[in-house]
């Protein structure tokens, strides 16, 4: 069970991670910036480091918050530029999964999942409003219909992964 | 089209890195520019020798050239028979298409006949209306800066144009006369702080195409499709600019649907332009979110024509030939 938990949170880190930065990089095509993706993308980055720690036990804080900080680094690395936004992302992703595991996640294990899935319930409720916005109403009026599906994909492994990670936290007995 | 002789050759009196219909010394009409389809340009000074005006073949013996449907009568400056085409509830706005005889309603610098009969041309955009935008990185990039339009003056991420004849009994099958315009997108250049562009590239995959037909009843029918993406940055993490749009014209090319999907950003326009319907059509601007945009939108508005350009100064040597 633990290593199924492990598998969903990784695969929901890593397709929420890439609609994250999907979203960030519309920005290029003349889309609207919103401070969700970064939030979207840290949060991602801390279920993918969750799940990590699901499928290894072993692994320690430490090495988890070095594979949180590479992931930002390495996709600054594809963009073929290193800013110094870029370093400062990756000191904080670190320093929030190494928090997180520090000093909840030994004794709550699902904390660290239930903290980033509600992050990312935060994030995605402005996308949401707004490709739903788009929905009702269109610009310019017409009969304009956005693609639902990937919005309805992404809340159901959203909220699947919150109620697992919710019942694993509140499940595990007071020290 | 004026043509002017100088040294035993004959010139056609437009700059060719910027042609138009505008006679020598106008200044350079954008709008015109939409009528490129000529290509008069390479090959015009061999072939002017038999093709005269617009690229026409002129009959040796009666002077007209044959446009195909129509002779043209330059002397006269009118067609020597009607437009064959019905009259539609298109001429109802715009008088001059009540004369059945002109050529192009009287505007040659505007608009091209290349057979006597109506045509549509179809032309499909994408653009970034503001004047810069950026990537998650910091890096920037110069957008189009503007607005909807039909104006041809003005950048475009993507553009295909395509000419196409509406009537199935004159042209069956394939509507599609020419892609007069190749589809091509925009030269992504980076900018500095002060928006000056400092490196470019231009994408050469996913460019805009469009493929033609006829639906049961001989409308016409265009599929527009592309996935253009910003060719400076990593390509499988860049949303394209992506399109799959499917156009359905009237025979009497008064009227068209459209329907498919476009990407959230940037913005798209169709514009459709004949001898007496310019029209630019918004089919979505961008949007805050997830997934596609399906823009149904019907065009069976008319709008007048726009103003004429302005007419072309005189040449500066004062003797009516302009070099």
């Amino acid at each position: 069970m633990r290593w199924a938990i492990g598998v969903l949170y990784v695969v929901t880190g890593l397709l929420t991670g890439y609609a994250a930065v999907y979203q960030m990089m519309q920005t290029v095509n003349g889309g609207l910036w919103s401070w969700s993706y970064p939030l979207m993308l840290g949060a991602s980055v801390l279920l993918l480091a969750s799940g990590i720690h699901n499928l290894f036990p072993r692994t320690t804080a430490v090495w988890l918050a070095l594979i949180a900080a590479v992931i930002p680094i390495a996709l600054c690395a594809l963009f073929g530029s290193m800013p110094v936004r870029c370093w400062a992302f990756a000191a904080i992703i670190g320093f929030v999964t190494w928090s997180c595991f520090t000093f909840a996640g030994g004794r709550r294990p699902g904390l660290t999942a239930l903290i980033a899935s509600m992050a990312l319930i935060a994030s995605w409720l402005p996308s949401s409003f707004g490709t739903i916005h788009a929905y009702l109403f269109p610009t310019p009026p017409a009969a304009n219909q956005p693609v639902l599906t990937p919005l309805i994909v992404f809340w159901i492994l959203l909220l699947v992964v919150t109620i697992i990670s919710g019942v694993s936290f509140f499940r595990v007995p007071q020290p | 089209m004026t043509v002017y002789p100088q040294e035993n050759t004959l010139k056609y009196g437009y700059d060719s890195a910027q042609p138009s219909l505008g006679t020598a010394g106008s200044s350079y009409d954008a709008s015109a520019k939409w009528l490129t389809v000529f290509k008069l340009e390479a090959s015009f000074r061999d072939a002017v020798k038999f093709r005269q005006f617009t690229g026409k073949e002129r009959d040796a013996e009666s002077g007209l050239d044959y446009f195909g449907a129509r002779y043209y009568g330059s002397a006269l400056g009118r067609f020597t028979s009607a437009d064959p085409k019905m009259f539609n509830s298109n001429f109802l706005v715009n008088p001059q298409k009540w004369n059945k005889y002109a050529y192009t309603i009287n505007n040659p610098l505007r608009y091209f006949d290349p057979d006597g009969f109506e045509e549509i041309s179809v032309q499909f955009r994408s653009f970034i209306q503001q004047k810069t935008v950026g990537d998650p990185i910091g890096r920037q990039f110069a957008g189009d800066n503007r607005s909807f339009t039909s104006a041809q003056n003005v950048t475009s991420r993507s553009s295909i144009t395509v000419r196409i004849e509406t009537d199935p009994n004159i042209r069956p099958g394939n509507p599609i006369i020419a892609i007069t315009q190749p589809g091509m997108a925009g030269t992504t250049h980076r900018v500095d702080a002060n928006g000056n562009s400092i490196d470019q590239k231009t994408a050469t995959t996913g460019l805009p195409n469009v493929t033609g037909g006829r639906d049961a009843i001989g409308n016409a029918t265009l599929s527009f499709t592309q996935d253009t993406k910003n060719p400076m940055e990593p390509q499988a993490l860049t949303p394209g600019i992506s399109a799959n749009l499917n156009v359905t014209v009237g025979q009497n090319g008064s009227w068209a649907d459209i329907g498919g999907n476009l990407s959230m950003s940037p913005s798209f326009e169709m514009n459709f332009g004949s001898t007496n319907v310019p029209l630019n059509s918004e089919l979505s601007g961008p949007a805050f979110g997830l997934g596609l945009i399906a823009p149904n939108t019907s065009v069976n508005q008319f709008v007048p024509l726009p103003p004429a350009p302005p007419p072309p100064p005189a040449c500066a040597n004062g003797n009516g030939h302009c070099q």
